[in-house]
């Protein structure tokens, strides 16, 4: 792995402990290029893991929290008239930051929560019939409280494949819990330093893009969205924009590992992240029963020709 | 219902059919050409957009009515083949015009490969051959388009490409094997469509020779081949003459008749010198056939093909609708007076009492100056050599006394002038003298075989001799003596005729590599008129023969058996490869095997384990001695399958997978045997 | 003639057997001359007698090049229609009555099978053709649902002419299928009967649509949902008013189709699946009771599909269980 990277993941380790799993798969996305969901309960250190992703890749960091009376003008801008000067001026608004922690997007109504999808989209926002562009590189990391769903809207299905990966926190182990409260009691200050400056990481997102895929792999994905549309059992086949989710994360957990190239092990780690989401909508479903991605997963022989 | 517009199938057929349409151009009537122009810039517009509605069936059937009556009525005059033709393209017109739903598509589909059968008729060349294969897998093109639409028309060309190139090796397999049977039932022949000889010669009617570069017939011969002054090919024994006309004599007509029907053959017996040779005609659509004078089967195939009539005149059995082969050997020095003297002698001094009264004038002081036969035919033959006689193609008519007209008022005339006027003479001399046409001359390509044209038609005479029975006597050639010894082109070139002949083309022979190249397409072409259109039983038989030696049942039975595991194999090779489908690739095989060994010691990857992972199972799960070739032959796997390699790398991984697969083996059959 | 299909259905089941997925083989294809082929042959044949009366060698090679063609059509043919491999996609339950969309899968990853082809049901006329060049999967197959039950899905019948059409390759897929066909819904009026005393607790005088309606304002009460809300009335400035909608949830009671009037058992049935899709719309509380299998009150999709099973299947003949 890329030293920087590694320094990066490291401390980020120290300040979400014992999540390494997480962790690897929000930088996978991050290198992704793609926007993050984690869907949890409160208090699982969902804020954390934004806060130290901002501040070991060295971005602006903003923090929006998503409430129903939340209007989209207050996320993105507003044009205000400036009597000094007779005219309007832009006030941007939270969105223009490099990464944007929308926390509990499910609560704000449809409208601020389709303002934000579409920004995340096309990494622009149109205000007034003006189009301003956005930062680079632009992320945003969404939280949802799968719980206490009373007065909050649920994403549909539809905006919530907008985000290129959900990952689940969960509570920590006995160790790594316990290690938390010991530090929190000495009281370490451990505010992550930049460990690697945005050139570098928008080249390590190029490198990605130029991570080999080859010809099996490519079948292996078909294989496995094929299979989600044809079989009974999955409620919401994958469409084409979460096969070329499933790639482009797949390249990126590569590219984490240090190869330039992608196996099937990638396409297997990524999956539940990138496909479960997509499959099927809320968590609440999830009755126990085995994932969707891991029915998928073993249904399909990665090596067969 | 299907729609034309944008319609790749339909556009193919319609241009397919129009170019059947326009090949058939001599068969085919002009107003059902218009029709059929009609009905492919209908099927454009259609196809174009330009236009969106096909013509009502109610129209359409108004049309087929009128076009039936209209038909009908010249269908008399066309006979059975053509009328034939005419109506499929007239029906195809029409049908092409309402193309609605898939089973008129099929059905036009099927008339125009029967049209192009049908165009083998008419034409044989080489290069209509390839015209019409080129229609005929155009319309498979078409049929491709129809049942793929989707596929893109280059597609489908390589496609129907493929198939062609696949389905020839078959169809020259069953042409060379299947037996060839005779015709099943006498076929209609189209007057209209009779090309060569004429049956019948009225030399004062015609103001200009026609004549043609066409050819006429090819003759290979074995040993000796006679001299140009030799080259008399007899056909037509005409022996009827009413003053203006010869024609073959009715008489000998019911006489032959007679003959055949008690099948009793004319059979001349012969000795001398004799020439042998085989001859492939074109069609002719007639029944006459060539040889030098007088000439008999020589092989049981065509003795059973021809007919020797007493005027030592050869008739095919069957009209020669196509190329026709026979073999026959000629004694030139023989006699022709075998034939019952009584019956030729009747015939051959038959004339009209009235009419040429300057003639009959003449032949009778001559006759008295010179009762001797032979004294007087020679003093006939000097009065052509020694009057101002002129050898011409372009003569002016004569239509009222003609024989009369032309010996002592324009003395200007070609061969049948000439051969009609001495055999009048003769016969009012009470010498038999009949009239002969045929050939005289052709071209000798090297030694190999000899090409007589249309324009070599000659007209020549033959009188009786009391000892020797019919002599031949060739006036033409005391007056263009040029025309026998070098051919028609020699002596009209002296005439300075070269305009509007056939050989005004050959202005150009003067250019070499021109001269080189005709001769050789004519090489091409004899190729293919013998091997290809005269390849009939006995070739056939020949050629099986040289392939297998003598013909037992045995044998046969062994060749037909061995044909179709022939053909079998084709298929196979055809096939086979894509029957078999993909084939896993060196390096994923071995992988494979890799697995088998490790299955031996009961460890299995999942179903959805990648290699990685099952690489680290099989590690925690054997001891190094085992694991570690395991883990090399993943390396390489996944090297292969997931990574850039190239060339070089992969046949070095191959090799190197071998290597390591060898040592998980011997390890795998240790570990086994603890 | 209906023992000899009976015959021929017997043998398709041997030779064909149900599956989920086929991949075609040389079991399940069959392989004949179509209609145009036989009017091809009869073209060679044509060729090959007026070839050999006009002894025109080249009529007779033209008649063996297409008899060549037509022997390649016919590997052709089955290697095309042989790499196909058919699948029978999700399929969601019908209603008697209705058309149902029966959705077919059709693998040909790499292209390897082109040309049209046509797919209809066995026995069944009406039939949609595919490009396998330039297709959408799946297939969507119509088929009407006539009675209420378990669909038999009849065998799905599967034709192919490429390349030439000249050969017709076909074969009659049997898919394994659960697919249920309730009964066509009958609007009618819910009748909730309790099962304590076996009286009406509740004859709801809602008319056969009505539920999901507008029913009356009334004043806000604390914990209401906000889409309530009318807020056209609070901005005239009427107070904190929201739209009361027809509702009957909470309203507990068992559905039986002994206390049905409907003559007919049929005609109960669909009586009862309307009251069942309009209870479980209304998010109520409900029992189902067939006589012979009685469904426990639930509520939610789950027993709404639990009920109208038990309605599709329903045989009163059957001695039943309790659910």
């Amino acid at each position: 792995m890329h030293p920087q990277l590694q320094d990066a993941m490291n401390q980020v380790s120290q300040q979400v402990i014992g999540k390494p799993k997480q962790i690897k798969l929000a930088f996978t996305c991050l290198l992704a290029n793609g926007h993050l969901l984690i869907e949890d309960l409160p208090g699982m250190g969902k804020t954390t893991l934004s806060h130290a992703l901002a501040g070991v890749f060295g971005l602006d960091f903003s923090r929006i929290q998503f409430t129903s009376d939340l209007l989209p003008a207050d996320m993105l801008g507003l044009n205000i008239f400036d009597s000094t000067k007779q005219s309007f001026q832009f006030h941007p608004g939270p969105i223009f930051n490099q990464l944007i922690l929308a926390d509990e997007i499910n609560r704000a109504s449809p409208k601020t929560q389709s303002a934000l999808l579409e920004a995340m989209e096309e990494k622009q926002v149109s205000l007034d019939g003006e189009t301003r562009t956005l930062p680079t590189p632009f992320f945003v990391i969404g939280t949802q409280n799968p719980m206490h769903q009373s007065g909050t809207y649920p994403l549909p299905e539809s905006q919530l494949d907008r985000f290129l990966m959900r990952i689940q926190l969960g509570y920590p182990d006995w160790q790594a819990e316990k290690t938390m409260l010991l530090e929190q009691n000495i009281n370490v200050n451990k505010t992550p330093q930049p460990s690697l400056s945005i050139a570098t990481f928008i080249q390590m997102q190029e490198q990605v893009m130029k991570i080999n895929v080859s010809d099996a792999i490519l079948e292996y994905i078909l294989k496995l969205v094929t299979h989600s549309r044809e079989n009974e059992g999955f409620p919401n086949p994958l469409s084409p924009r979460a096969s070329k989710a499933l790639l482009q994360a797949s390249k990126a957990w590569a590219f984490l590992h240090g190869r330039d190239y992608v196996i099937p092990e990638d396409i297997q780690a990524v999956l539940p992240s990138v496909a479960e989401h997509r499959m099927r909508a809320a968590l609440s479903d999830f009755n126990g029963q085995t994932s969707l991605s891991d029915r998928l997963l073993e249904a399909i022989d990665p090596l067969a020709a | 219902m299907i729609s034309s517009s944008k319609n790749h199938a339909h556009i193919i057929l319609t241009l397919v059919f129009l170019c059947i349409s326009l090949s058939l151009l001599a068969p085919v009537m002009g107003w059902i050409l218009i029709l059929v122009v009609c009905a492919v810039v209908m099927r454009s517009a259609l196809y174009l957009d330009l236009h969106k509605h096909a013509p009502s069936v109610r129209t359409l059937n108004l049309l087929a009515l009128l076009s039936a009556i209209v038909l009908a009525y010249f269908s008399l005059q066309l006979g059975v083949l053509l009328g034939m033709i005419n109506l499929l393209v007239l029906a195809c017109s029409l049908k092409l015009m309402q193309l609605r739903s898939i089973k008129d598509y099929y059905q036009l589909i099927t008339c125009c490969g029967f049209l192009i059968g049908c165009g083998f008729i008419f034409q044989n060349s080489i290069g209509f051959s390839l015209f019409y294969l080129v229609l005929t897998l155009l319309l498979l093109l078409s049929l491709a388009c129809h049942i793929s639409p989707s596929l893109g028309i280059n597609k489908n060309l390589k496609r129907i490409a493929v198939m062609g190139v696949q389905a020839l090796p078959i169809a020259v397999l069953l042409f060379i094997v299947l037996p060839k049977i005779g015709p099943l039932w006498q076929m209609p022949t189209s007057k209209s469509h009779q090309t060569g000889l004429a049956e019948k010669v009225t030399p004062g009617d015609i103001a200009q020779l026609s004549q043609s570069a066409d050819l006429a017939f090819r003759v290979t011969f074995s040993g000796n081949i006679p001299l140009p002054q030799e080259r008399y090919w007899r056909a037509i024994v005409m022996e009827e003459f009413d003053g203006k006309t010869w024609r073959v004599s009715p008489e000998r007509k019911a006489i032959q008749r007679q003959y055949k029907q008690y099948n009793k053959e004319f059979k001349p017996v012969l000795s001398g010198r004799y020439f042998s040779y085989q001859i492939i005609t074109e069609p002719t659509h007639q029944n006459w056939l060539y040889s030098i004078d007088i000439g008999v089967p020589d092989s049981p195939q065509s003795a059973n093909q021809i007919w020797q009539s007493h005027e030592y005149q050869l008739t095919s059995n069957t009209a020669l609708v196509s190329n026709f082969q026979y073999s026959l050997r000629s004694f030139p020095d023989a006699l022709l007076n075998q034939a019952l003297y009584s019956v030729d002698h009747r015939i051959n001094t038959q004339r009209p009492d009235s009419g040429n009264p300057e003639t009959q004038r003449w032949v009778k002081n001559l006759r008295r100056q010179f009762p001797n036969d032979q004294e007087f035919i020679n003093q006939v033959l000097a009065f052509f050599a020694e009057q101002p006689f002129e050898y011409t193609l372009q003569p002016p008519l004569m239509q009222s006394n003609p024989v009369d007209t032309f010996l002592f008022e324009q003395q200007q005339g070609f061969c049948s002038h000439y051969a009609s006027a001495m055999a009048y003479i003769l016969r009012l001399a009470d010498i038999p003298a009949r009239l002969v046409t045929g050939y005289q001359g052709g071209e000798m390509r090297e030694q190999d075989y000899m090409s007589v044209y249309q324009y070599d038609a000659h007209a020549w005479i033959e009188a009786w001799h009391s000892d020797k029975g019919w002599q031949r006597y060739d006036p033409t050639a005391i007056v263009a003596p040029n025309r026998v010894t070098f051919g028609l082109k020699t002596a009209i070139e002296e005439a300075a005729e070269l305009i509007d002949s056939p050989f005004s083309l050959d202005g150009f022979s003067s250019i070499a590599w021109l001269t080189d190249v005709r001769l050789f397409l004519q090489d091409i072409d004899f190729v293919w008129t013998k091997w290809i259109l005269g390849f009939d039983k006995s070739a056939q038989k020949d050629l099986i023969k040289s392939l297998i030696g003598e013909l037992t049942p045995k044998k046969l039975a062994l060749f037909g058996l061995s044909v179709i595991g022939l053909i079998g194999l084709l298929l196979a090779f055809f096939f086979v490869p894509s029957l078999r489908g993909r084939k896993r690739d060196y390096i994923s095989q071995y992988y494979q095997k890799s697995e088998k060994l490790l299955a031996k010691l009961h460890i299995y990857r999942p179903k959805s384990q990648g290699p990685l992972d099952f690489a680290n199972s099989v590690e925690r799960k054997l001891p190094n001695s085992l694991h570690q070739p395991f883990n090399q032959v993943t390396q390489i796997y996944m090297q292969h399958q997931y990574t850039k390699t190239t060339q070089q790398q992969a046949s070095h991984n191959k090799a190197l997978m071998k290597i390591q697969w060898l040592r998980l083996k011997k390890a795998v059959s240790r570990q086994l045997k603890h | 003639m209906f023992g000899w299909q009976a015959v021929a259905e017997r043998w398709l089941n041997k030779r064909i057997p149900e599956a989920h997925k086929y991949k075609l083989n040389y079991r399940s294809i069959f392989i004949f001359p179509s209609r145009f082929g036989g009017l091809f042959l009869l073209l060679c044949l044509g060729l090959f007698i007026l070839g050999s009366n006009y002894q025109n060698n080249l009529m007779i090679f033209l008649c063996y090049f297409l008899l060549s063609l037509f022997l390649l059509n016919l590997f052709i043919a089955y290697l095309n229609f042989a790499k196909l491999e058919v699948q029978l996609g999700k399929v969601k339950h019908g209603f008697a009555g209705e058309k149902l969309q029966i959705p077919i899968w059709i693998h040909n990853n790499k292209r390897v099978s082109n040309g049209l082809l046509k797919l209809n049901f066995w026995k069944l006329k009406h039939s949609v053709n595919i490009d396998l060049d330039d297709s959408t999967y799946p297939v969507y197959l119509p088929l009407d649902c006539e009675a209420r039950g378990k669909l038999k899905l009849p065998r799905v019948t599967l034709t192919s002419t490429y390349p030439l059409g000249l050969i017709s390759c076909w074969t009659h897929l049997a898919f394994v299928s659960d697919i249920l066909i309730y009964p066509k819904p009958l609007a009618s009026k819910v009748r909730l009967i309790s099962k304590d005393d076996l009286a009406e607790v509740n004859e709801a005088d809602s008319t056969a649509k009505g539920h999901d309606d507008f029913d009356s304002l009334a004043p806000y009460k604390q914990g209401e949902p906000l889409y309530h809300v009318a807020w056209k009335q609070v901005a005239k400035g009427q107070g904190m008013i929201s739209k009361q909608f027809s509702n009957q949830s909470g309203a507990t009671g068992w559905l039986m189709l002994a206390s049905l009037r409907a003559a007919d058992i049929e005609q109960k049935l669909s009586e009862l699946c309307f009251q069942v899709i309009e209870l479980t719309r209304n998010n109520s509380t409900f029992g189902l009771d067939l006589g012979n299998l009685k469904i426990e009150p639930s509520s939610g999709t789950e027993h709404q599909n639990a009920c109208l099973k038990a309605l599709a299947l329903h045989s009163p003949y059957l001695k039943g269980v309790n659910a």
